[in-house]
């Protein structure tokens, strides 16, 4: 019986693509995953959110529930409640 | 062979289009959202003025704050803005507010009105990147403490215990006096 050689190469490269596809949708699913898991884009919005938050409830930098003490409306103040000549 | 290239680059460009449009609808929707948050800031401030007018008795006070807030809140572009899957805009304390931010010093003034928003048009869900909820909802309040006249009730009885008070004054004390031949009122305010 006679051998015969495959002389085509062509169909090499798209088993290549194949392969890189493969990988590239891989890394790119995983990425996606790991982004979805440690919710990456929650985060990157909730986090600046808490900020302007507190600056928008107390007018001080900072998480609500932390700044609230540091709510000008409780600065020291000198007011007298007695009328005049007390 | 395969030569033409030019689709190499396709997923590439999907993947940086959706990530910039997504940037893009979320600084948009961060921008709207303080705009409408500074919006919501007059509207609280005009029914703490409305609170604060001095009026019959504390309830009326009260009542005339929400009525404020409702018929403004029902008024113009705040009837359009504040969708309430959007901006869910309540009217969160009417009166005082000392608890919630621990104040102990009477001179704090904490007594005012204080609105809760909600916005749930931050909850985006980014194609391929998931969703911008997290552990806390996109909550924030808005206050106005601008204090609160008293009211004719509270003046009356300002008036009415002044008066027992004079009267148990010593040089008055003496009998002399009949309380019930007196009519208590109040002269021009307390």
């Amino acid at each position: 019986m006679k051998l015969t050689h495959i002389n085509n190469e062509s169909g090499q490269v798209a088993i290549e693509y194949i392969l890189l596809m493969v990988v590239v949708l891989g890394a790119f699913l995983g990425a996606r995953n790991l982004l979805i898991s440690t919710n990456a884009v929650g985060n990157f919005v909730q986090k600046p959110w808490q900020l302007v938050a507190g600056m928008i409830e107390t007018g001080v930098w900072g998480e609500p529930k932390k700044t609230r003490a540091q709510h000008p409306g409780l600065l020291s103040r000198h007011r007298s409640f007695k009328g005049d000549g007390e | 062979m395969i030569k033409n290239q030019s689709g190499a680059i396709a997923l590439d460009f999907i993947f940086a289009l959706v990530l910039v449009l997504s940037m893009t609808l979320l600084l948009g929707v961060f921008s709207f959202s303080l705009s409408i948050i500074e919006s919501v800031q007059y509207l609280t401030f005009s029914s703490s003025r409305a609170y604060f007018a001095g009026h019959v008795s504390p309830d009326e006070q009260k009542k005339a704050a929400e009525k404020k807030f409702k018929e403004l809140s029902a008024t113009g572009s705040y009837q359009k803005l504040l969708k309430k899957d959007w901006f869910n805009v309540t009217l969160d304390e009417v009166g005082s507010s000392r608890n919630e931010y621990g104040a102990s010093d009477e001179r704090d003034i904490f007594e005012g009105v204080r609105t809760k928003i909600v916005v749930g048009l931050l909850e985006l869900q980014i194609p391929l990147f998931g969703s911008t909820k997290g552990d806390n909802p996109y909550e924030t309040f808005v206050t106005s403490f601008l204090g609160r006249e008293s009211s004719a009730e509270e003046c009356m009885e300002m008036v009415n215990r002044r008066f027992k008070e004079i009267l148990n004054l010593g040089p008055y004390n003496a009998g002399t006096i009949n309380p019930t031949a007196y009519v208590s009122f109040d002269d021009n305010g307390c």
